[in-house]
């Protein structure tokens, strides 16, 4: 029974992801969804966007960038959207790296129809993370890889 | 020869050759010896006269010289020639030339011998000289105009007393000048070819110009004369006339018809003149083309029979009256075939009527539109109200007076203002539009308005300035309308507006609370659920995802409370339920509930309280509000050093109450919090425990108690809360 939640037709492991939201809770459930699917061999929790900000504006820098973001949108300080409003001047250099996925617990349609107005961001989540979600998110990566270096790895 | 010439006869006869008369006069005067034959004149006989005193005959007035004479003869022997009146015998009286010789020593005559002669002509002749000269002199002298002689060359040689005052100048000056050069240029030839006719012996009469010495033009009707000695012209006399003022007041007096001519064609009247018998002695223009005719084509003509309709109009029958009164009339007239209407006078005049008459059509048809306007405006259910130029009311209708309850006399020529009172409506409204009506500009204004049965209404006024040619403002025109009902409904859709803006907020608001704050604990339980479906029973993470699970069911818990609480509190349209509560005694019921976690943290406490603050209230809000904001103070506070609280609860001169909480703890930067602080599950400070919800409860208890709430902040300085409610709600504990 419990195979056939292991990944199946995951290649490529992600070398590294970042999850940014400040809901412990979903953090964990997120990071455990992650690795029980061995899709990301590294999960970066960011609690508040700002931090996760300064790693991304840090690692494009050093060319040391993740190629997944898991992003949610109700955080206290800088929320998702102006996250993505702080990332959309780098948007040249980061995307053909970085793609974002939205993790929301929103259910609110226009939520994820506003997501999709920003051109970093590749699919929105609802949350809680499920094993078909991650599936789902790991082809879309391997499909377009993001990144054409972590593609040979 | 001697012989003979000592004979008697010898001296008779030739003494018939003497035209004198020999009379020997004795010492006294008595006629002793006449001459015979002589003097026929007289008419005397010798035998008459002697004896008689010579003095019986002479006239009394000249007895006198005869006296003096004979005196004369008698001291010197002779005497001076002496004329004097003799009486004839006719009884009239003769001249006589006289003298007297002394021979009263001469032994031969031993008297006077008088000598005389008839000079009666002469003496007549001479008076009659004299007489003629003093008449021409006359003439000449006194005579009011200019008389001057001109000898044949045209020079002046003299010149009469007028001359001088006509022409300015003195007789020196005059004298010996040539005539023409008193006259203008433009005279001259005339007053030559004159003069000349007059050497020729023909008279002649010019009128000509001349100049003043001052240089003023002077008008003469010269008349040239020749002066004719003997048939032959001697002299030429020259008389002028000034006729300068005569000329003037013809010039005036034609002037001064042309120009009333002109006044009476200026006019916008028609003007007409007619005499006894009704014909047309003048018309102006106005009034032929009133008569659609030429003024030639009815000039002189009988106007009632060129125009026999006017037999049966008010004009005939007025210009009958005036004819019969001699009294000037007033009327107007309504011609219904040109549909118009005049307004006429007619005055008597010595040779008939003067017409004079308006056309007043518009006039009247204007006061006529003028009426129902007014009847309208005085009607109207709406205010009227017309304001001179300083706001004194000059007018108000019916509608005006009945919404303040007073009379027109009562307003008239008073200020708005004056009438009005701080009951009725708020004066500085009043001034305001008072001010804005000056700018001249047409505008609107709504206006509370507190009738004196206490019943409020709202006027729509419309406020028209009246401007003249110059932008001057004339006047006001002011259109009140009661709209009340409209206000009313305008101002409750403007509540429902804003009501319902803030159900819609509330909406999104709770929009967002169900897709994120109620949906996250649902999520991560859903998602801890499935998990724990892969994870085997038996695994040390199996445990730690169970306890997961609790704790999201838990916070999912705390979200539906927390929920339950804010929908109690936002259910405003339930009045909440008010009391009058000292703000300092509910900050003291908060301080006693947070009492153990001041303790805990050492808080420094200071405390600034107006006990006199009363506030009508919901005590509940009120006590949420103290106790979250200290409690908010004490959870972000400042670890590195104690927590110091200032509460200050005062009263501002205007009557509101202010609640101040100020603490040194960690503060926020504003600039990124702005517009979220008071929002649900919005936290800045993720380092310590909190759901998000204190501060917009704050917000929502503060705004439904009717007050307002700023902060002030500064990262690591600490935070200052400043509520404020609104001075109606406050009251003091004196009053």
């Amino acid at each position: 029974m419990k195979e056939q939640y292991l990944p199946l037709l995951l290649e490529q492991m992600i070398p590294r992801a970042y999850l940014i939201d400040d809901d412990e809770m979903s953090c964990y459930l997120s990071r455990f969804m992650l690795k029980m699917q061995k899709a990301v061999d590294e999960v970066i929790t960011f609690y508040e966007a700002k931090e996760a900000l300064v790693a991304i504006q840090a690692g494009l820098e050093q060319n040391d960038l993740p190629s997944l973001i898991l992003l949610d949108l109700n955080m206290p300080l800088m929320d998702g959207w102006e996250f993505l409003e702080a990332l959309t001047p780098l948007e040249e250099k980061l995307k053909d790296k970085v793609q974002i996925f939205i993790l929301t617990s929103s259910v609110d349609p226009a939520d994820e129809k506003k997501s999709q107005t920003y051109s970093l961001v590749s699919g929105f989540i609802p949350k809680p993370l499920s094993a078909e979600s991650v599936n789902l998110m790991m082809q879309q990566l391997n499909v377009n890889p993001a990144d054409s270096d972590t593609t040979k790895v | 020869m001697p012989a003979i010439i000592n004979q008697p006869a010898f001296l008779d006869t030739i003494s018939q050759y003497n035209i004198d008369t020999i009379v020997v006069l004795d010492r006294n005067g008595i006629i002793k010896y006449r001459s015979e034959k002589m003097q026929p004149s007289l008419g005397w006989q010798s035998a008459e006269v002697i004896g008689e005193d010579i003095r019986s005959y002479i006239h009394e007035e000249d007895i006198a010289f005869f006296e003096m004479a004979l005196a004369a003869a008698y001291s010197r022997g002779t005497t001076e020639t002496f004329t004097y009146r003799v009486r004839a015998c006719n009884g009239q009286w003769r001249w006589l030339t006289s003298e007297l010789i002394n021979l009263l020593t001469l032994q031969a005559v031993q008297g006077f011998i008088l000598r005389s002669r008839d000079v009666t002509e002469n003496v007549e002749a001479a008076a009659k000289i004299k007489e003629k000269e003093a008449y021409y002199e006359s003439l000449f002298h006194n005579n009011p105009d200019s008389v001057s002689l001109l000898n044949s060359e045209g020079i002046i040689e003299d010149a009469n007393e007028s001359t001088c005052q006509i022409f300015g100048y003195t007789k020196a000056e005059i004298i010996n000048r040539h005539f023409a050069s008193f006259i203008l240029p433009e005279s001259v030839v005339a007053a030559t070819q004159a003069f000349e006719k007059a050497w020729a012996g023909i008279p002649s009469w010019i009128r000509g110009k001349a100049k003043h010495k001052n240089g003023t033009q002077l008008e003469l009707s010269l008349t040239i004369i020749p002066i004719i000695h003997q048939s032959k012209v001697i002299k030429v006399q020259e008389i002028s006339q000034d006729i300068t003022q005569i000329i003037r007041a013809h010039k005036l007096i034609k002037d001064q018809a042309e120009a009333q001519s002109s006044i009476f064609e200026s006019v916008n009247e028609g003007f007409l003149t007619l005499d006894k018998n009704y014909y047309i002695t003048y018309i102006n223009q106005v009034c032929a083309a009133f008569l659609t005719q030429r003024k030639e084509a009815v000039l002189n003509k009988p106007l009632f029979r060129i125009y026999p309709n006017l037999v049966s109009s008010l004009f005939f029958r007025k210009c009958k009256e005036v004819e019969q009164t001699g009294k000037p009339v007033h009327f107007q007239e309504y011609f219904p075939l040109t549909k118009v209407t005049l307004d006429f006078d007619i005055y008597p005049t010595k040779k008939g009527f003067a017409v004079h008459f308006l056309d007043v059509s518009e006039k009247i048809a204007q006061q006529e539109n003028f009426e129902k306007l007014f009847f309208v405006a005085s009607k109207v259910s709406n205010g009227v109200l017309i304001l001179q130029a300083d706001f004194a009311i000059e007018w108000a209708n019916e509608s005006f007076l009945k919404v303040l309850d007073i009379s027109l006399p009562e307003v008239k020529g008073k200020r708005v203002s004056e009438i009005l009172g701080e009951n009725n409506v708020n004066l500085a409204t009043i001034f305001e539009i008072g001010q804005k009506m000056q700018s001249g500009i047409a505008f609107s204004e709504d206006i509370s308005f507190t009738k004196k049965n206490e019943q409020q209404i709202w006027l729509h006024v419309d406020i028209t300035p009246a401007v003249d040619e110059s932008g001057k403002i004339k006047g006001y025109f002011l259109i009140l309308s009661d709209v009340s009902e409209l206000k009313e409904a305008e101002l409750s859709l403007q509540r429902q507006a804003r009501d319902l803006f803030i159900k819609n907020q509330d909406f999104q608001q709770f929009t967002y609370i169900i897709s994120h704050n109620l949906r996250a604990p649902v999520a991560n339980a859903l998602g801890y659920t499935d998990l724990l479906t892969k994870v085997d029973k038996n695994e040390p993470v199996y445990d730690e995802l169970v306890d997961k699970l609790r704790t999201s069911v838990t916070r999912l818990d705390e979200v539906i409370k927390d929920i339950n609480t804010i929908l109690t509190f936002r259910d405003r349209d339930k009045p909440a339920e008010k009391q009058l509560v000292s703000v300092a005694g509910v900050y003291l019921q908060a301080r006693e509930s947070l009492q153990e976690a001041l303790t805990e943290c050492g808080a420094l406490v200071v405390e600034e309280l107006d006990e006199n603050c009363m506030l009508y209230a919901n005590k509940g809000y009120l006590y949420s509000i103290i106790y979250n904001l200290i409690s908010n103070a004490i959870s972000y506070r400042a670890i590195s050093r104690q927590l110091h609280l200032l509460i200050k609860v005062i009263k501002t001169r205007n009557g509101e109450i202010v609640l101040r909480i100020s603490d040194n703890g960690s503060g926020m930067d504003l600039d990124k919090v702005k517009g979220q602080l008071f929002k649900l599950y919005k936290r800045f400070n993720t380092k310590v425990e909190g759901k998000g919800m204190g501060l917009f409860l704050v917000k929502y208890q503060v705004e439904a108690l009717n007050g307002t709430i700023v902060v002030e902040s500064q990262v690591d300085e600490g935070t200052i809360f400043t509520i404020t409610f609104r001075a109606d709600d406050s009251q003091s504990i004196s009053n």
